[in-house]
């Protein structure tokens, strides 16, 4: 009786959701395996060898990531256009292909893992290009996948309400699907091959996600705070006019080196130190909305998913903004690329943008399948959400400290030289901080654990005072 | 005045501006995409022929002595093919036999830079090593890997640096110099040739100083005051 | 010889590091006091400690420009930057007061 309330549309993100939650753990569980093989090399040599590790790492990364952006979007989707899904069936046949071909995807990276110098390979075992491995196959497979899904996004807006953030999720998404295509060819050309490579990896994570994740977001506080949609869906617009103002050309950082004109230095250093206008600007928000809602004893309806959303301000600010910033002018930059300050930088950041808010829209369902009114957080999603934040928060300073060696050691005294680099590699605070990022690591997997558990059971956890809500409003 | 709202609380001005930021940023990326595509265009052997400097040089660099060193104009380091002249720049004249020839033809040239490049992605190399900086840490970076030391030291034993590195990338376990190794990836003999070409072909490209100081073992950055 | 790049001895790069990160962290700190003084949520006076905030963030852009060596390109981008960050939280405040003041209104009349 219970799932009867729920659009088909929304049983299709509970779908996503449950993928994408595997994947994260998959994702946890291979970042171990790479994490251990630095502090003991033979872990797993000629089995798993870092390499296949570290693809199966971020690509279950993406992949999650992704799972759950759709999820997401068909979750909120029957909600704000006040209708089911068009094409819902349509919808449900592509989440089954996509899920097998996934699953080819990683049992080929698992047991086939490379193969010989020949175009084959690329169309069929891995492309080797970092985050878009995926053989071409796959690729045109995702493309396909894809455009069903923004076909059901479209059809469903254009029968139904047109809200604010359905228009800019419509604009955005069709920017991210058409980014993928840039990453679909191969050339003998390195430099141009990375150029095209930066425009899926940059305008997907500084650009069309991060749009994405304010729309969502937006949602979010309308449904946790009852914030003022009008207010939001305004705020939205400046959002997207500061992201995409700033972070669209903000491509020129990753462009200071690797065979490019010059003048990307000029362009990147001006943009890296626009990059902060998007972050204070939701600093300044955050603070606003929060002083202003104060003391009007406005209930939060879903504490978890509202607890996720503080930890992306957070997390967003500090991984992007600070941990951005420290790296980010060519001036400094010529020292640090190619070093673990990328790593330090990514993981906190990809954490703090994507991973928190997307586990606080995967509660936001998990309330709404429960057709709870409001929904309190337990001790589970309390442990889950410090050791993951901590462990990440963790992994990110040793990771830093690892990062500085490298930069001091091999870069600074030793000019970049295979010699500087293992003797960096070697350095004990180096060595240390490796040791400190496995041990977070862990951490982190433990706070997995209590989040699969939190996710099963948190429903049924309720106090009685919050159930009895949920059978009045039924 | 008191009904009409002013522009800053107008959706409509907000959904306008934030149309043309994107606009506005999406056509000058777009702009400057032209123009970076055209310099990174792969040099071709007219090119070497008439001393062009190319950011990415033609495949046939192969055939010549490449260098990397410091441009007074530039102020870093840049790729010096074929000896350098008065200024700091390419001359393209010195040559240095590549597996047993220096006179590889465009054609013979660009077939070894194909399979390389592709030989590069089937193995996930990008996956423990970096390649202009970009890809995982977990081993040195192959940008300026022809022009390291390592190699310098190696070459005799095995008749030239080309051969240390093939030899080296058929089997390297057995030729490991660290506790953490690079695995046997089957890389064939055709392939680690392709694949040492790719990486001479690579130190060639102009990568505006990066890495910096390359080479100069001991106190690099603080030797140059 | 003005080169986009110079050479920077290693001792500096960790008060690099730590100055940048001063930077966001500083403006972060503006950009809060700043708000809360506005919302009244703390004492008037409290405004005293944003534009601190906002001196110290000056003075970590300049030695970051310094430790950097930077050109005058990049000179007239980290003033920018500074001058940025003073007037960025105005125009954010000033945003947030007249979108809420008239949808929110609005809603109330009803």
């Amino acid at each position: 009786m219970q799932g009867n309330r729920l659009y088909e549309g929304q049983k299709l993100a509970l779908k996503y959701f449950m993928v994408a939650i595997v994947l994260f753990g998959a994702q946890l569980l291979f970042g171990l395996v790479a994490a251990i093989q630095f502090l003991y090399p033979n872990f797993l040599f000629n089995i798993l060898d870092f390499s296949i590790a570290r693809i199966l790492h971020i690509n279950a990364l993406v992949v999650w990531l992704l799972y759950a952006m759709i999820g997401a979007v068909y979750w909120l989707l029957p909600d704000e256009a006040g209708i089911e899904v068009v094409g819902v069936k349509l919808g449900n046949l592509a989440f089954y292909i996509l899920t097998a071909a996934v699953a080819v995807v990683v049992l080929v990276y698992l047991f086939i893992q490379i193969g010989p110098g020949k175009e084959s390979t690329i169309w069929f075992i891995t492309e080797g290009r970092e985050y878009i491995e995926a053989p071409r196959w796959a690729d045109i497979g995702i493309v396909a996948v894809v455009l069903v899904f923004l076909y059901n996004v479209y059809a469903t807006v254009m029968k139904g309400k047109h809200t604010g953030i359905l228009v800019v999720l419509m604009a955005d998404l069709i920017a991210l699907a058409g980014l993928y295509l840039a990453g679909m060819f191969y050339t003998d050309n390195i430099a141009v091959d990375q150029y095209w490579w930066w425009w899926v990896v940059h305008l997907w994570v500084e650009a069309t996600w991060e749009v994405y994740v304010a729309a969502v977001g937006g949602y979010i506080l309308i449904k946790t705070l009852n914030a003022n949609r009008k207010v939001v869906e305004m705020w939205l617009w400046i959002e997207v006019a500061m992201m995409f103002g700033s972070g669209i050309l903000g491509l020129g950082h990753h462009y200071f080196w690797i065979g490019t004109p010059e003048y990307w230095w000029e362009i990147g250093a001006l943009f890296s130190a626009l990059e902060p206008v998007p972050l204070v600007g939701l600093f300044v928000h955050v603070l606003y909305d929060w002083g202003k809602e104060r003391g009007k004893g406005n209930n939060i309806k879903n504490t978890p998913a509202f607890a996720w959303l503080t930890v992306e301000t957070f997390g967003n600010f500090l991984g992007a903004g600070v941990w951005g910033f420290m790296h980010t002018l060519p001036q400094i930059n010529l020292y640090t690329h190619g070093t673990q300050w990328p790593a330090a930088h990514g993981h906190l950041a990809f954490f703090g943008a994507y991973v928190a808010i997307l586990i606080g829209a995967i509660y936001l369902a998990i309330q709404g399948k429960a057709g709870l009114k409001e929904m309190r957080m337990t001790k589970a999603s309390w442990w889950a959400i410090t050791l993951i934040t901590v462990g990440v928060l963790i992994m990110s300073v040793s990771l830093t400290i690892s990062a500085y060696v490298q930069t001091m050691v091999e870069r600074g005294q030793y000019g970049g030289t295979w010699e500087g680099y293992f003797i960096a590699q070697a350095n004990q605070w180096f060595v240390q901080g490796m040791g400190w990022r496995l041990f977070s690591g862990l951490a982190v997997v433990v706070g997995y654990g209590f989040l699969v558990y939190d996710l099963l059971t948190i429903d049924k956890k309720q106090p009685a005072e919050v159930r009895e809500g949920a059978v009045a409003a039924a | 005045m008191e009904n009409r709202p002013s522009v800053w609380s107008s959706n409509r001005f907000w959904r306008r501006s934030a149309t043309w930021v994107t606009g506005v940023a999406s056509v000058l990326l777009v702009f400057l995409t032209f123009d970076s595509m055209g310099q990174m265009k792969m040099g071709t052997a007219a090119d070497i022929k008439n001393k062009v400097d190319k950011r990415i040089p033609s495949p046939l660099v192969i055939n010549y002595k490449i260098d990397y060193k410091l441009n007074k104009t530039r102020g870093h380091e840049i790729p010096i093919i074929g000896g350098m002249d008065a200024n700091g720049y390419s001359k393209y004249e010195e040559k240095e036999k590549f597996f047993g020839k220096d006179n590889w033809s465009e054609k013979e040239a660009k077939a070894l830079i194909h399979k390389g490049k592709l030989t590069i992605q089937a193995k996930n190399c990008m996956d423990c090593h970096t390649l202009l900086g970009n890809g995982a840490y977990y081993a040195p970076d192959l940008t300026k890997a022809w022009l390291d030391p390592t190699w310098e030291t190696l070459a005799s034993a095995y008749g030239g640096k080309e051969y240390a590195i093939a030899k080296f990338l058929e089997n390297p376990p057995a030729m490991a110099m660290h506790e953490r190794k690079m695995p046997n990836l089957g890389i064939t003999k055709e392939e680690a040739k392709a694949v040492v070409a790719y990486l001479k072909f690579m130190s060639a490209i102009d990568t505006n100083g990066f890495p910096r100081n390359f080479g100069k073992i001991k106190g690099a950055v603080d030797a140059r005051k | 010889m003005e080169y986009y790049i110079q050479d920077i001895p290693s001792s500096h790069f960790l008060p690099i590091f730590v100055v940048s990160a001063l930077v966001i962290l500083f403006g972060m700190a503006y950009a809060g006091f700043f708000t809360v003084v506005k919302l009244k949520l703390v004492k008037r006076y409290f405004m005293v400690f944003a534009y601190l905030s906002w001196l110290i963030l000056v003075g970590c852009i300049y030695y970051l420009g310094e430790l950097l060596k930077v050109e005058p390109y990049t000179q007239k981008v980290l003033i920018g930057a500074m001058f940025g960050y003073l007037v960025f939280p105005h125009v954010v405040y000033f945003l947030l007061e007249k979108v809420h003041n008239r949808f929110e209104s609005e809603s109330n009349q009803i």
